[in-house]
């Protein structure tokens, strides 16, 4: 009964440990890029949705930030793509670490859409880019 | 008891004739039944009175010499002058009386135990030895604990803003570092507020070496909103380190460390930068209290 109770107690600690990991890692291994996230929300207009998007780099980049959005609907059929610039404030100068959201306004009011997000970073030496997919969504 | 010699004429006469073998035979005749009780006690007395004679004339050797056993006795065995002793002194301290030898099991059980501690406290050392040779303080760290209250001192002057910044946008003060590694310094923490996450982001320069490092938390509105972060690294290069009450994930990517904390609900800390893996632990090291 002591080893029965010993061993569960052992068990028990190992899957709590283990629960304890944080968020998922990829293992795609960048010489710029450290970090990249990207998700959509449903905005708070009809037919609004946000495209939210940050990216770290591992030292200053020279520029960083968001290089496209490709916006799909959920079967897959194209809808449009959104260049990245500093003008649109999805690219910035000198820095590591961007975070934002990009506001598209023209989804149907009740579609499911995801999008595609490009983040890159560039340094004096190196420039990388990740692509990312965010969840699909129900446009407002 | 009837005397044969005096009857050597009577009905018991015959047995003087008779030999030491014959006599001693007769003896241990069962002679009950045969004859009543008294007259075999007659002739049994008669018997041994003519094997008494026989005896003074030429020893039988069934008769012992009572004298000469007594003066053996007083020779060999009796010790007066040793009343109340042991009479073999010598036999019984070679054999261990019972309670001695538990007495002698107990040592061994003592020392048994002894060792086992003593193996314990050595690999306890050893480990300690071992931590601080890679680079973990951990006597520093044990030296700054207080008599009242189990805490890490702040070692560094940028705790504060950066706890601060933690309180203001509600994030938990204790994810605030108390270590930075020195060169370093911070430029005014960054809050971020998007509709699925906020977060404060400090980043740490050392501009003469033109290194830099971060200290980002977020928290977001979901659990499932933190399967939208993804870290880079070498495939292969994780480990788990535990310090300040918390596991981080630790990574490799292209020569850069990243260090990331997550409660598996809505909140997630990532170190990340410049900095030696030894750094980022005392990092991690100072968090909480």
């Amino acid at each position: 009964m002591k080893r029965i109770t010993t061993f569960l107690l052992a068990l028990a600690l190992a899957v709590a440990c283990a629960l304890s990991l944080p968020a998922a890692a990829s293992t795609y291994a960048s010489e710029t890029i450290c970090s990249s996230s990207a998700d959509m929300e449903a905005g708070t207009k009809p037919g609004q949705l946000l495209i939210e998007y940050s990216v770290s780099a591992n030292t200053e980049g020279t520029s960083l930030g968001v290089r496209k959005i490709e916006i799909y609907k959920m079967n897959g059929d194209y809808v449009a793509t959104y260049l990245g610039s500093v003008n649109n404030g999805l690219i910035i100068k000198n820095d590591s670490f961007h975070m934002g959201t990009y506001i598209y306004n023209n989804a149907v009011s009740g579609q499911y859409y995801y999008a595609e997000v490009t983040v890159f970073v560039t340094t004096a030496t190196a420039t990388d880019d990740y692509t990312q997919t965010t969840p699909t969504i129900k446009a407002p | 008891m009837a005397n044969a010699r005096d009857d050597s004429t009577g009905r018991y006469a015959f047995l003087s004739s008779l030999d030491a073998g014959q006599l001693e035979k007769l003896l241990k005749t069962d002679y009950s039944g045969s004859m009543s009780e008294e007259a075999s006690e007659e002739f049994i007395d008669a018997i041994i009175e003519v094997m008494v004679g026989k005896d003074k004339e030429e020893p039988l050797g069934c008769f012992t010499d009572v004298d000469k056993a007594w003066a053996d006795f007083q020779t060999y065995y009796n010790v007066p002058e040793r009343d109340g002793q042991l009479l073999y002194p010598d036999l019984v301290s070679s054999a261990p009386a019972p309670s001695q030898k538990e007495r002698i099991r107990r040592p061994k059980r003592f020392l048994r135990r002894v060792s086992l501690i003593a193996a314990t406290l050595f690999i306890f050392c050893a480990t300690v030895v071992g931590a601080q040779a890679s680079g973990i303080d951990v006597f520093g760290f044990l030296a700054q604990w207080t008599e009242d209250v189990f805490v890490y001192k702040p070692d560094s002057e940028y705790y504060p803003a950066i706890r601060d910044a933690f309180a203001e946008h509600h994030f938990p003060k204790e994810l605030a570092p108390k270590w930075y590694p020195k060169g370093f310094e911070p430029a005014e923490p960054e809050y971020y507020e998007e509709k699925s996450s906020t977060s404060v982001n400090t980043l740490f320069r050392n501009v003469p070496e033109n290194k830099r490092f971060s200290v980002l938390v977020r928290r977001y509105v979901s659990p499932e909103r933190l399967l939208t972060l993804e870290h880079q690294r070498d495939s292969d290069s994780q480990q788990q380190y535990t310090g300040g009450g918390k596991t981080f994930l630790i990574v490799s990517n292209e020569g850069h460390t990243t260090a990331t904390w997550s409660d598996q609900e809505t909140l997630v800390m990532t170190i990340s930068g410049d900095l030696p893996l030894k750094d980022v632990k005392k990092i991690i090291d100072s968090i909480g209290g």
